[in-house]
């Protein structure tokens, strides 16, 4: 089963192709322009290189979230288009447990944080691939009191872990931190642990499948907040 | 021209609506969905962009999924997705592009993005069968005023626009002073039916017959003198008389140059778009005049003026028989003017 995943959650992004014998191809960048400018090309190049046609691919897999609003669209919207053009099976899985099967090898806690600006980040702990809670959106002061509780090495990756490093580092003893390049979510992991999930049964209706956003728009948070 | 390119998929998420349309040969309505969000930003008292986001990736593929259904044809028998891609909100046109442009890449079918703005006159193209160009065209709106000639279905020039604000905007802010509710143009427009409309003199931007550039400034200015003129001397602002005169000064404009340009071209067909367009006066006015010409006016009939893709299918459906193609990185353009693509 080859398996093209998508990601479009945050300025990294990009897809990859994930077959039976690991890795086939993947296009990852890191720049400015927008998703909606390059995600498309990616694919068709990654394609070519790879002498894949999208009809090869047998399933679909796309990072739904949480991360940047209009990012995730980008992404969910070519991911649904793929699927219902070609009536393949859909799979959405977070950013957050993508980038924990990435470091799932190391044996302790992995902690993906995920940039919300404004002190906040989207986290969710990981001992291999178990989630040990829930996703949260919570304040980086909260990430450092559950961080004193562990007692053992955690693992900080995704973007909020370059823009909270100097804090964890400072209050945080057994915080460690993977190289820079190494700490942003891979297309690949979101192909991998899509196809796992394929392969497992699991799948999302392209119809109904929407970006896990983990936080209502600042109006609708405005409004419950006067009402 | 002849093609074997019959079948287009419009997709339309430029503002509230979530609009998919299948139309053949660019002018047959085959099917047309809209699912509206009024209802969910009423309570924020206007559209709240992020929220009718939300809406459209969820509503995208079923809107896409029931407008294929209503035509009776797969996805595979599409020749041709088209989809708005300026201008709008960012963020919803983000979502109808990347849905159009995977599908038809997935597909290996041609794209099309097409212009909000040229996209309603193509409202035009699909309620009258007998719409034949070269035509003259006003599209009119709160957000521009362009006169085009369109030589060809599917391309068009600038004949002229606008310098400052759009003839909708005059109407809007004029309202908004005489304290009447939004959108105020028909509301002006109500006004205005019991009004003389040489009561008050206003003047005519840019009335060189030369010229096809408008400007609705300078009335805006002599409109809001005179407000603050009666109101200053205590008397009562004659309503009626008023919006009829002010209503005219803009009527009178648009009418004289539009119908120059016409004349100009020698087309014997005007289209007109757009809110504006949409006022009884003008089209009154402006059909009359045109007929001593010999010069018919058309406009769209109230179902589609509102926005859907259907419109969007058929400005698609010419734009590629013009020899248009989008990449696959176009990108949304809030801000598009006609006249950038
Ligand atoms: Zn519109």
């Amino acid at each position: 089963m080859i398996v093209l995943g998508m990601d479009t959650s945050t300025m990294t992004g990009g897809a990859a192709l994930v077959g039976p014998k690991g890795l086939v191809g993947e296009s990852v960048l890191n720049i400015r322009s927008t998703h909606s400018e390059r995600l498309l090309p990616a694919v068709e190049r990654l394609l070519d290189d790879a002498e894949v046609t999208l009809d090869d691919v047998d399933g679909f897999a796309v990072a739904s979230g949480p991360g940047s609003f209009t990012g995730l669209r980008i992404g969910m919207a070519t991911a649904k288009g793929f699927a219902y053009a070609l009536g393949r099976p859909l799979i959405g899985v977070t950013v957050l447990e993508a980038l924990a099967y990435q470091f799932m090898a190391v044996g302790t806690v992995v902690l993906p944080l995920i940039d919300a600006r404004r002190g906040q980040v989207y986290a969710q702990p990981f001992s291999g691939q178990d989630a040990m809670a829930e996703p949260q959106n919570c304040h980086i002061d909260d990430v450092i009191v559950w961080g004193l509780e562990q007692r053992r090495p955690i693992v900080f990756c995704g973007d909020g872990a370059s823009v909270y490093q100097d804090v964890l580092a400072e209050k945080l003893p057994d915080a460690v931190f993977p190289p820079l390049e190494q700490r942003a979510l891979r297309s690949a992991s979101v192909a991998g642990l899509g196809r796992q999930r394929l392969l497992a049964g699991q799948r999302h209706e392209p119809m109904e499948l929407v970006p896990f956003y983990l936080r209502k728009s600042e109006a609708e948070m405005k409004w419950d907040a006067k009402n | 021209m002849k093609t074997t390119m019959k079948l287009t998929l419009g997709i339309e998420t430029s503002c509230d609506e979530t609009a998919a349309s299948v139309v053949r040969w660019g002018r047959e309505v085959l099917s047309n969905v809209v699912s509206s969000q009024v209802d969910i930003h009423q309570r924020f008292g206007g559209v709240v962009p992020e929220i009718a986001s939300r809406k459209h990736i969820e509503w995208i593929l079923p809107v896409i999924d029931q407008a294929l259904a209503e035509a009776g044809v797969d996805l595979q028998d599409i020749d041709i997705v088209a989809a708005t891609y300026g201008p709008g909100l960012v963020g919803g046109l983000l979502v109808g592009l990347a849905a159009g442009k995977s599908l038809a890449f997935a597909d290996n079918k041609p794209f099309v993005g097409v212009n909000h703005i040229e996209g309603h006159i193509y409202a035009n193209v699909l309620a009258h069968p007998d719409i034949e160009p070269p035509v003259v065209c006003l599209t009119v709106s709160g957000g521009h005023t362009d006169l085009l000639y369109m030589p060809q279905l599917g391309t068009y020039d600038i004949l002229g626009r606008t310098r400052d604000d759009a003839a909708g905007e005059a109407f809007d802010k004029i309202a908004r002073v005489l304290g009447l509710p939004y959108p105020g143009g028909p509301q002006i427009a109500k006004l205005a039916e019991h009004g003389d409309k040489y009561a008050v003199p206003m003047p005519r931007g840019m009335a060189d017959a030369h010229s096809f550039e408008f400007s609705f400034s300078g009335l805006k200015t002599a409109a809001l003198n005179y407000i603050n003129g009666v109101r200053q001397r205590g008397q009562e602002l004659p309503l009626a008389d008023f919006a009829a005169s002010f209503q005219w000064a803009i009527v009178d404009i648009l009418t004289q140059k539009t119908l120059a340009a016409a004349v100009q071209d020698r087309v014997d067909q005007i289209l007109l778009a757009g809110g504006v367009g949409a006022n009884n006066a003008f089209r009154t006015h402006l059909s009359r005049e045109a007929v001593k010409h010999g010069i018919a006016v058309f406009y769209p009939p109230l179902a589609l003026c509102t926005d859907n893709a259907a419109m969007i299918a058929s400005a698609g459906y010419f734009r590629y028989l013009a020899g248009r193609r989008d990449p696959w990185d176009l990108n949304a353009l809030p801000g598009l003017r006609l006249g950038d693509d």
